[in-house]
C-alpha cells in the first residue's frame, strides 16, 4: 500500500514534468521562429517559403544558412527599404515615455500614500476613498474629453500627453498605503520628537523602508507606460512621432507585405526592453503581481 | 469670534460664486472696419474647456468645492491654503486667458457675426482683444477679502507649527490631486456630459439630450445601432470565449507545477514571458504564426483552413489570448496554492480522499478567492479588448471581429462624431462597472478581513 502510494506520487511527478516541459516548448516556438527568421535576409525567407515539399522540409527551411543581421542593421540605417522606418525615435520616444512616467508616478504616489497614512489628516481617508470611487469609473469615459484636453494644452503629438494623464492613477497609492501599514510606526514618531520635519522624516525613514512597493509599482508603471497603445495611437497624430508599441502597428503595414525579416527584426527590438527589465527584476515582477492580488504566501 | 470669522469668509466665498458667474470678458474683433463683438462668461470658457487657460477654472472650481467644504468642517487654515492658491490661479487665468488672440471658442462666436454678414475672415487674420469686465474685478476682490478674513495666526511657534501640521498633508497629495483633477475628474465629468450632446471633439458639444442614445439604443436603421450592437456582441462574446481559458490554462499550468519537483522556476520564467510583452509584438508574433503561406500553423501543424477568416479567427484569438495571459494570473494561483497548509491534505488522505477528492474538498475551497479575483480582473480586461481584434483582423468580413472600442475608435477620431462615440462608451463603460462592482465587493472584504486578522 505504502509503496503503491509512493509508485503514484512519483509517475505524477514525472508524467507532470514531461507535460509541462513539452508545453513549454510549444510555448516559446511563436517567438523562436522570429527570432530564427529574423536572421535570414528578405530573399532567402522568400525563396525558402516559396517552395519547400513537407513537413519536414519546412522545418529544415526555418533556420537560416548563416546568421544574418543585415534586416536588423537596415531597420535603423533604412538601407534597402521601401520606407524609413524611423525606429530610432520610436525607440527613443518609449524610453522617454517610461522613464519618465515611472519616475513621476513613484514620487507622487508615495508622497500621497505617505500622507494618508502617517500625517495628521482628518479628512484624509475621505478624500482618498471619493477619489478611488471616482477612479473606478471605466477609462473609456474619459478618453474622448481626455483628448479634447491634451488638444487644449497643444499636447497633440508632444510626448507629454503621454506622460501625465497615465500617472492620475489611484491604484498605486492604495497599494502603497496597504504596505505602509506593516511599517512600524515608532521609528517616525521618534524622528518627530527629535525634531524632524514631516518631508525629511518621509525622505530619511519612509522611502527607504518603502523600497520593495516602489518597486513594484515602478515596474508596473513603466510596464503600463511601455505597452500602451491605444491612447498613444490615438494621441500621437504624426506616424514619423510615435511610441515602439502603438508604432509597431503602422511598421507592420509599411514593411509587412514584402520586406518580412526587418518587420521580424523590428518585433524583437520591440522584446527585447521587457526582457531585460525582467531579468534584472524578476523578484519584484512576481512579488507585485501576488501583492496586487492580495494573496499572502 | 473665530466662528464668526469663518462665517464671514463662508459668506464671502459664497459671494464670490455669485460674482464668479456674472464675471467674463469682453471680445473685440476688427477686420477691415467691420468690427464684431460679444460678452464670453467664465462658465462658457470653463464649457469649451479650448486651452490650458480654461482648465484653470476648472481647477479653481475644485479648489472652491474644497475651501468650502474644510470651512465647514472647521478648518479655516486649510480653507485659507485653498483660497491663497485660488486667487493666484484667478489672477493667472485672467492674464493668460486675455492674452489669447487666437482662443478657438471665442474664434468660432465671432466668426459666426461675420459669416452672417457674409464676410470671410482668415483665422490667422484674427486679432481678438479681450478686456476682463468689472464683475472680474469684484471677484478677485471678493475671494482675495474671503482669503484676509482667515488669515491665519502666524505670531508665536506653536500657532506656526500647529498651521504647518494641518497645511501639510494637502501639499503632500496635491501633485497627486491636481493631475487626477485634469486628466480624470474632468474628463469624466465632461465625458458623461457630452453622451448627451452633438459634438465633432474640437468645438463646443450642443446639448441634444437623449438623442444619442435614441440613436445607438433603438432607431435600427442607424449604422450607429448596427455598430454598436455588433461591436458589443463581439465584445461579450470575445469575453466569454476567451475567459474560462484564460481561467483554466493557467490553473492547470499551476497544479501541475506544485507537483513537480525540479525545474519549475524555469519553467515559470518560460510561462511568464509572454504576459511581459505588449498588445502589437504579441499579435503581429503570432501572425506570423498563422500566416497562411509560411506559417507554422498550417505548415507544421497541418491546419488546412484560413484562420483569418471568421469561424478560425476566435480560435486563434482564444489561443493567442490565452498565451499572452497565462503568466500573471498562474503565478497568482501558484502562490495562492504555495499557501494551502500540508497538514490538510495529510488529514484528507488519512480520511481515505483520493486525488479527485482532495482537489475538490481541499484545493478548490482554499483557492476560491483568488479564482474569484482572477476571474473579475479577467473579464474587465477582456471587455476592454482592442488590440487583439484591431491588429488581426480589423473590419474584414463585415466586422465579423470589430468590437465596440474599435467603433468607437473609428466613431470619434476618424469620422469626430464624438457625441454618438461618447454614448457608446457610456454603454461599455456602464457593462464593465457593473462587473468593476463585484472586484469592489472582493477588494473591501479583503481588506477587512486583513483588517481583523491584524487586530
Amino acid at each position: 500500500m505504502q509503496s503503491n502510494m509512493k509508485r503514484n506520487k512519483e509517475l505524477v511527478r514525472v508524467s507532470c514534468t514531461a507535460a509541462l516541459s513539452l508545453i513549454a516548448i510549444f510555448w516559446v516556438i511563436p517567438v523562436v521562429w522570429i527570432i530564427v527568421n529574423s536572421f535570414k535576409t528578405n530573399v532567402e525567407f522568400q525563396v525558402g517559403y516559396a517552395n519547400f515539399k513537407g513537413r519536414w522540409e519546412y522545418l529544415r527551411t526555418i533556420f537560416p544558412k548563416s546568421l544574418n543581421f543585415g534586416s536588423y542593421v537596415a531597420v535603423f540605417t533604412g538601407e534597402g527599404l521601401s520606407t524609413t522606418t524611423h525606429i530610432t525615435t520610436m525607440l527613443k520616444n518609449s524610453v522617454i515615455v517610461s522613464v519618465a512616467r515611472t519616475a513621476i508616478v513613484v514620487v507622487i504616489s508615495s508622497l500621497s500614500a505617505y500622507a494618508y497614512e502617517r500625517l495628521d489628516f482628518p479628512v484624509g481617508d475621505k478624500i482618498f476613498w471619493g477619489l478611488f470611487y471616482v477612479s473606478l469609473i471605466p477609462n473609456i469615459a474619459s478618453t474622448l474629453p481626455l483628448f479634447k484636453i491634451c488638444n487644449s494644452l497643444g499636447w497633440l503629438n508632444n510626448l507629454n500627453a503621454l506622460i501625465w494623464p497615465g500617472c492620475a492613477g489611484i491604484m498605486n497609492i492604495f497599494l502603497i498605503r496597504n504596505f505602509l501599514k506593516g511599517v512600524p510606526k515608532e521609528m517616525d514618531e521618534a524622528a518627530r520628537i527629535d525634531g524632524a520635519g514631516s518631508f525629511a522624516i518621509y525622505r530619511i525613514l519612509i522611502v527607504p523602508a518603502m523600497k520593495p512597493v516602489l518597486m513594484i509599482v515602478g515596474l508596473s508603471a513603466f510596464r503600463g507606460a511601455w505597452n500602451d497603445y491605444f491612447w498613444p495611437s490615438i494621441v500621437m497624430t504624426d506616424p514619423k512621432n510615435q511610441t515602439l508599441t502603438a508604432g509597431l502597428a503602422l511598421l507592420e503595414n509599411a514593411l509587412g507585405g514584402t520586406q518580412w525579416t526587418n518587420m521580424l527584426a523590428c518585433i524583437i527590438i520591440s522584446m527585447i526592453f521587457p526582457f531585460v527589465l525582467y531579468l534584472f527584476c524578476q523578484k519584484y515582477f512576481l512579488k507585485g503581481i501576488q501583492i496586487q492580488a492580495a494573496v499572502k504566501g | 469670534m473665530k466662528i464668526k470669522r469663518g462665517l464671514l469668509a463662508a459668506v464671502l466665498l459664497l459671494a464670490f460664486a455669485v460674482s464668479f458667474f456674472f464675471s467674463g470678458v469682453d471680445a473685440v474683433v476688427t477686420h477691415k472696419g467691420t468690427v464684431a463683438e460679444t460678452f464670453v462668461p467664465h462658465y462658457l470658457t470653463l464649457y469649451s474647456l479650448s486651452s490650458a487657460p480654461s482648465l484653470l477654472l476648472a481647477l479653481i472650481i475644485a479648489l472652491f468645492i474644497f475651501a468650502l467644504l474644510s470651512l465647514f468642517h472647521g478648518q479655516p487654515n486649510v480653507s485659507f491654503l485653498f483660497m491663497a492658491i485660488m486667487t493666484v490661479l484667478y489672477i493667472v487665468f485672467l492674464i493668460t486667458y486675455c492674452a489669447e488672440t487666437r482662443n478657438n471658442s471665442v474664434y468660432n462666436i465671432l466668426n459666426e457675426q461675420f459669416l452672417a454678414e457674409g464676410i470671410k475672415v482668415k483665422k490667422r487674420d484674427f486679432n481678438i482683444t479681450m478686456t476682463p469686465n468689472w464683475w472680474c474685478w469684484l471677484t478677485a476682490a471678493l475671494i482675495l477679502a474671503s482669503t484676509l478674513t482667515i488669515f491665519p495666526d502666524f505670531r508665536t511657534p506653536v500657532t506656526r507649527y500647529r498651521l504647518k501640521r494641518q497645511v501639510e498633508p494637502y501639499i503632500f497629495i496635491a501633485p497627486h490631486v491636481l493631475l487626477f483633477v485634469v486628466f480624470s475628474m474632468v474628463p469624466i465629468i465632461y465625458g458623461i456630459y457630452a453622451a448627451f450632446t452633438t459634438w465633432d471633439l474640437y468645438n463646443d458639444p450642443v446639448f441634444a439630450g437623449l438623442r444619442n442614445f435614441r440613436t445607438i439604443l433603438f432607431d435600427s436603421e442607424n449604422t450607429y445601432f448596427g455598430q454598436l450592437r455588433k461591436g458589443l456582441w463581439n465584445t461579450i462574446k470575445f469575453m466569454l470565449y476567451v475567459t474560462p481559458f484564460c481561467i483554466a490554462v493557467p490553473f492547470s499550468i499551476a497544479l501541475a507545477t506544485r507537483s513537480i519537483t525540479r525545474g519549475s522556476k524555469v519553467l515559470q520564467a518560460v510561462y511568464y514571458l509572454p504576459s511581459l510583452l505588449s498588445t502589437t509584438t504579441v499579435m503581429l508574433a503570432w501572425k506570423y504564426f498563422f500566416n497562411n503561406t509560411y506559417g507554422m500553423a498550417v505548415n507544421l501543424f497541418g491546419s488546412t483552413w484560413n484562420w483569418f477568416a471568421p469561424p478560425y479567427t476566435w480560435v486563434m484569438m482564444i489561443i493567442i489570448t490565452a498565451w499572452w495571459g497565462t503568466g500573471g494570473t498562474m503565478v497568482i494561483y501558484q502562490s495562492a496554492l504555495a499557501s494551502v497548509p500540508d497538514d490538510q491534505y495529510e488529514a484528507a488522505a488519512i480520511d481515505g480522499a483520493g486525488a479527485f477528492g482532495k482537489f475538490r474538498y481541499i484545493t478548490l475551497p482554499n483557492m476560491s478567492y483568488p479564482l474569484m479575483y482572477t476571474c473579475v480582473t479577467t473579464v474587465i480586461a477582456q471587455l476592454n479588448v482592442y488590440g487583439q481584434p484591431n491588429l488581426l483582423t480589423g473590419y474584414n468580413y463585415n466586422g465579423a471581429n470589430a468590437v465596440l472600442l474599435m467603433y468607437i475608435r473609428d466613431t470619434a477620431f476618424t469620422q469626430n462624431i464624438a457625441g454618438i462615440a461618447s454614448a457608446m462608451s457610456m454603454v461599455l463603460g456602464a457593462v464593465i462597472m457593473a462587473i468593476s462592482f463585484v472586484q469592489i465587493r472582493l477588494m473591501r472584504g479583503d481588506s477587512e478581513r486583513a483588517k481583523r486578522a491584524s487586530r
